[in-house]
């Protein structure tokens, strides 16, 4: 019941939202271990799995008409878990260890505008649905 | 839990560079020292880092099966004692002077010392901008339901 008012773009911002804030974890690790010997970096990569996940209903346009535009969801390198993995790519310090820490910080920047967005977009909706539950 | 986890990442983190930097401390501290514990020169310090060890949980056994690795902050598991050889000055003078009038000092190295100093300081500043990035988070995910 809760879940029909709420549909299923609820779900999938809170799917969302646990991914930035695992996302926020991965950053937290990749930071403290900067000065690690042979530590590889840490990402967590969500977005793909969650496209998956909820397919075209999320995402993309429904065409009623043969003459209307379509959108196709944009299909990204498809991940299948939602996981943590680490960068194929050769470390260039001498450690092994393959943070940078100016990427950690524009991630973190990222992660942290679109964890606001989310949590903002989701309080407006809920604000929305009081304010018809009330009926004022 | 996972924006706990991740302060408690962040916390072992600074930990970790507060450590590192009184062992920074010490050496420059130490940097004239002649008579150290049992009667030899002082002898430089450094800290070693590692991934903080897993818990032996069933999640983190799983994780580890399926090539999703539990993420974990840092630990230092030893102070170590660098055996490199000191550095021996010509001081007859010297009270610790040997038959021959050399003096043996510490094996510190200013320079070093201070660059290590810079770059823990640094990473400390990171591990904070981060714990003030989760707080943020954390606070904008409380106020989902206010209003």
């Amino acid at each position: 019941m809760l879940n029909q008012i709420l549909g299923s773009g609820f779900d999938v911002a809170r799917q969302a939202l646990n991914g930035l804030s695992r996302r926020q974890t991965a950053i937290a690790a990749n930071v403290a271990n900067i000065d690690t010997p042979g530590y590889q970096r840490q990402e967590v990569t969500f977005e793909d799995a969650l496209r998956v996940q909820t397919g075209a209903r999320a995402s993309g346009l429904q065409a009623t008409d043969a003459r209307h535009f379509t959108a196709t969801p944009i299909s990204g390198g498809a991940m299948a878990d939602g996981g943590t993995r680490s960068r194929d790519v050769v470390a260039q310090r001498n450690d092994a260890n393959d943070v940078s820490i100016d990427e950690e910080m524009l991630l973190l920047v990222d992660t942290q505008l679109r964890f606001q967005a989310l949590s903002q977009t989701t309080g407006r909706r809920l604000t929305t649905l009081r304010s018809v539950i009330r009926g004022q | 839990m996972s924006l706990f986890g991740s302060l408690k990442i962040s916390a072992s983190s600074l930990f970790a560079q507060r450590l590192r930097m009184d062992v920074i401390a010490n050496n420059v501290a130490n940097v004239d020292s002649t008579r150290g514990e049992n009667g030899q020169p002082y002898r430089r310090q450094s800290v070693v880092f590692r991934e903080q060890a897993q818990e032996t949980s069933f999640g983190n056994v799983l994780g580890r099966a399926t090539g999703n690795r539990a993420l974990s902050g840092v630990q230092v598991t030893e102070i170590h004692r660098d055996t490199s050889a000191p550095r021996k000055v010509h001081e007859p003078t010297h009270p610790d002077a040997d038959a021959e009038g050399y003096v043996y000092l510490p094996n510190i190295d200013v320079v070093t010392e201070m660059t290590d100093l810079v770059s823990a300081s640094r990473a400390y500043q990171a591990s904070t901008t981060v714990i003030n990035a989760t707080k943020s988070l954390a606070q904008s995910a409380l106020s989902i339901g206010r209003g």
